[in-house]
């Protein structure tokens, strides 16, 4: 399994990075040599084999639709969402204009 | 010996029986870190007068029991205790080692951390990791390496490094820890230290930082087998707030710790000691197996034919689901945010850019290829059928025995550096600890020799390192891993050894 320079691009961008012009050829060869490693999974028969998602199933749990508010301990729930914002302005996230 | 070398349940006596306070070994933990962090740097961020306040109250609750029969305080009341840094604890600093979380302040607590909390367990600070949890060695932190106590020049293993770097070096009396693919484990065996990884499940992962979900576990490393069960018994219950949560009761671990193995059935998988087993670990492991024998407990050799494809499956499945999870990191609602995008897309990509270190991005990259249109069923489908396969190796297998016994790593801690420039060498060190993950099972670390040191490149020499031993159990078999793990430990000295630091 070989990527090539445009195959590292391709990825990156839809991974949102970057990857400089002088790190390409190091990051196809690194990923490349992983991709081949994993590659001996393709030994093995599994046409009749089932897929596990998880190792221990226990059934999807629902709590109820409603707005929890934790007003008995003095936090604002809004404050604390927006607390860690890199930009904010009042209550809301601030960011670069989009259209 | 000093205060900060005893073990947590030695502690705990001290407390009980008044001859120490909560205030005093606070104190005393804070002055062997402030003595021995600089050769070490377990910590990412202290938790100084936290710690402080909370032994204060600890302290508190301590007399208002005096008199009463029995002591009615839980057994890490008043204890310090440290966190990995991918465990939240509101108000305070919680990085992930990353450069993107590096003034992240956690806005709500762990549910695991409110049940130490309940306890009155003293938080002390937060410990150094590799990013994310991505890494075997703790190299790849952004706030730097940490060292092993046992010998500087080596990594402490990962991802939880600091976690076994602080509790070997008598910085804390145990500390949180979490283990995706050997992430507990791995640290626990180098640093000679008891350290667990419950059933998938066990332990509620709410405001633990998601790495890979299918496979992320919380659990304790300690210095013994004892301070392990009281600290899995206090982190471990269910959780409505983490669907991933086991709606089952938490069992006494310490009722399990009774000395016998009579009647126990132990397996050897013989995939597990092949070439490239180091011969120092192959020789501990095999006499820890004929102690068994000794002990009572019936040996019998059994097979895991699937256990080569551990490691290519993880690196398929843990990387897509990192890719998925870390996908959230957009600079937008909290974490780094580039300064001088000015482009929508262009802020995305230049603060995950900037903000991830280079292993993080390399697994990205990978998930990002395995889930992509067209790859789906080549890559990540496979491996989630080979994961089948790998789970009903080790059903098979506790058809005919309760236990499995098995080395934690081909090789003792490796020196710092050793493997930064491979991955896949990097990767390979987990080929003994993933298949757990996998499969969901719970496994335990436990300390089962030293290897000789020597003279090597060192004008000084080569200091004996830690050997572990891993013990597998079936699933929800955390008490058959104690009972065993208990028995061979009390006829033992192994996890008395303390680092000359």
């Amino acid at each position: 399994m070989k990527l090539t320079a445009d195959d590292v691009q391709k990825i990156a961008t839809l991974a949102r990075l970057e990857i400089k012009e002088e790190e390409i050829a190091r990051t196809a060869e690194q990923l490349s040599n992983i991709l081949s490693h994993v590659q001996q999974l393709n030994t093995l028969k599994t046409d009749s084999i089932e897929p596990t998602a998880h190792a221990v199933l226990v059934p999807t749990p629902f709590r109820g639709d409603e707005v929890v508010i934790d007003t008995a301990k003095g936090d604002s729930p809004k404050e604390l969402a927006l607390a860690n914002a890199p930009d904010r302005e009042g209550n809301l996230f601030k960011v670069i204009k989009v259209l | 010996m000093t205060l900060h070398s005893l073990t947590l349940h030695e502690i705990h006596e001290k407390l009980r029986k008044r001859e120490v306070s909560s205030v005093e070994l606070t104190q005393a933990v804070l002055k062997q870190i402030a003595k021995t962090e600089d050769k070490i740097h377990a910590f990412i961020t202290l938790t100084e007068e936290l710690a402080l306040a909370q032994a204060k109250q600890a302290d508190d609750l301590i007399q208002k029991n005096k008199g009463a029969s029995p002591n009615n305080f839980a057994p890490l009341t008043g204890i310090p205790i440290a966190l990995k840094d991918i465990f939240l604890m509101k108000g305070t600093r919680t990085t992930c080692g990353s450069r993107i979380l590096s003034n992240y302040v956690a806005p709500y607590t762990a549910t695991s951390v409110d049940n130490l909390l309940k306890d009155h367990a003293v938080i002390i600070g937060k410990l150094n990791m590799d990013e994310f949890a991505m890494g075997s060695s703790n190299e790849t932190s952004h706030f730097g390496i940490c060292h092993n106590p046992w010998d500087l020049k080596r990594i402490p293993g990962g991802s939880s490094g600091g976690s076994a770097a602080a509790v070997a070096a008598g910085d804390c009396f145990g500390a949180t820890g979490t283990d995706t693919g050997g992430s507990i484990r791995l640290p626990a065996a180098f640093c000679n230290l008891v350290g667990i990884k419950p059933t998938y499940g066990r332990v509620s992962r709410y405001g633990v930082i998601a790495f890979a979900s299918s496979l992320d576990q919380v659990g304790p490393l300690a210095k013994d087998v004892t301070d392990c069960a009281i600290l899995l018994k206090a982190l471990a219950g269910h959780d409505p707030r983490d669907s991933t949560s086991l709606n089952l009761p938490v069992p006494d671990y310490t009722a399990s710790l009774t000395k016998d193995v009579r009647g126990m059935t132990i397996g050897i998988p013989k995939e597990y000691f092949v070439e490239g087993l180091d011969p120092e670990i192959e020789k501990a492991v095999r006499t820890a197996i004929d102690h068994y024998q000794k002990l009572g407990a019936k040996i019998i050799k059994v097979s895991l034919p699937h256990t080569t494809c551990a490691v290519p499956t993880y690196y398929i499945l843990a990387p897509a689901e990192a890719s998925s999870n870390l996908a959230r990191y957009d600079g937008i609602r909290y974490g780094f945010r580039h300064p001088e995008a000015r482009t929508l897309l262009e802020l995305y990509t230049k603060s995950r850019t900037e903000g991830f270190g280079p292993e993080v991005k390399r697994r990205i990259m990978l998930g990002t290829y395995v889930l992509s249109a067209g790859y789906y069923d080549a890559y990540y489908l496979k491996a989630q059928k080979a994961r089948t396969l790998i789970r009903n190796d080790f059903e098979e297998a506790f058809k005919q025995c309760d236990l499995l016994l098995t080395p934690v790593a081909p090789t003792a801690a490796w020196k710092i550096g050793e493997k930064t420039d491979d991955p896949l060498k990097m990767y390979l060190s987990d080929i003994f600890t993933i298949n757990v993950n996998l499969a969901g099972l719970p496994a335990m670390s436990l300390p089962c020799g030293f290897t000789k040191g020597g003279l090597g490149e060192s004008p000084l020499g080569e200091p004996p390192l830690p050997i572990g031993m891993q013990l597998i159990g079936n699933h929800f078999k955390e008490e058959t891993i104690f009972r065993a793990a208990f028995a061979y430990e009390q006829a033992n000295e192994w996890h008395q050894r303390r680092p000359a630091l």
